[in-house]
């Protein structure tokens, strides 16, 4: 089976976002364009009705299923397990730049996937999402108030329902709005130094003694020890562990 | 079984807010009419049921 994660070639920071995903799902997923045209007519076989949106087209044989939005996301999660899912979710929150806490992290990477997989994504398959969690929140209370529910109960039903609040607010930005967030993100990170850069992407890095320069920019990563790896930066040995992980 | 213990006046006080406040908090968003509905009641009770626990525990404090 060839799993191909389709997105928006003209925008620069999906497309490698994109590619950077393919890379780490090991072989996974393939990127593709949703302008490609053999992609386009498989997509048109599995979904007539399709649009311009990140899509996860699955091609076995003669059978073709596409996913979108929710459903691709939980697609992708149970293809690429929830290790590499969270790899790649912490690639994205870091392309994002956001907090460096361990809460703020993981919400920042679930956001992430999420800001991603919704870009121009579908809102309609968020549809009755936020009807569940205000009637979490309000049932958690009202259970709560007449000691149906122990207390603790309660107010972990209520923090839930906060949560899934903040999450769907945060999907509510217009596509314009994430792309330009995406896109200040992606510059701030470019104006980072490469130490920057590399912590940003989860690697706490110390320059190599033994670096032998060399040219190019393209980044290689390989096992010197265990726990630690060496990543060659714009020529430059690095040697990294990771932060938290 | 195990049975909750009769919740006291600010026992019950601070869950109301808490139910006003996210009653309010999912009232801010563009929800389904059954679902603005609950939150309404849902702020309404809250309101009313920590009014009567707030004066429950000042009407006891002052005797």
């Amino acid at each position: 089976m060839q799993r191909y994660l389709l997105f928006d070639a003209g925008c620069a920071v999906c497309s490698g976002l994109a590619r950077e995903i393919e890379r780490r799902s090991a072989g996974a997923l393939t990127a593709e364009s949703l302008g490609d045209d053999r992609m386009r007519r498989l997509l048109e076989r599995a979904r007539p009705d399709w649009r311009w949106e990140p899509a996860l087209l699955e091609v076995d044989g003669d059978r073709v299923r596409a996913f979108t939005g929710l459903r691709m996301r939980f697609r992708a999660l149970r293809v690429l397990g929830p290790r590499r899912s969270w790899r790649i979710a912490r690639l994205v929150s870091a392309v994002e730049g956001r907090g460096r806490g361990l809460l703020a992290r993981a919400a920042a990477a679930f956001a992430g996937t999420t800001a991603w997989a919704s870009y121009d994504g579908d809102r309609q398959q968020a549809a009755g999402a936020d009807e569940i969690c205000a009637l979490l929140g309000i049932g958690s209370g009202a259970a709560g108030l007449s000691s149906a529910l122990a207390k603790g109960a309660s107010w972990v039903g209520i923090g839930a329902s906060v949560g899934c609040y903040l999450y769907s607010a945060a999907e509510d930005a217009t596509p314009a709005e994430q792309r330009a967030a995406m896109r200040k993100s992606y510059e701030d990170y470019q104006s980072k130094s490469d130490l920057g850069k590399l912590e940003a992407l989860g690697y706490s890095c110390r320059k190599s003694d033994d670096g032998d320069g060399g040219g190019g920019g393209t980044d290689s990563v390989g096992e010197p020890r265990i726990g630690r790896r060496k990543i060659i930066m714009k020529g430059v040995e690095y040697s990294c562990g990771n932060i938290r992980d | 079984m195990r049975q909750h213990p009769r919740l006291s006046a600010p026992g019950r006080f601070w869950p109301a807010v808490a139910l006003v406040l996210i009653s309010l908090l999912w009232l801010t968003r563009d929800l389904a009419p059954w679902a603005a509905a609950v939150a309404w009641a849902g702020a309404v009770v809250g309101v009313l049921v920590a009014v009567h626990a707030g004066w429950r525990y000042l009407r006891g404090e002052s005797r």
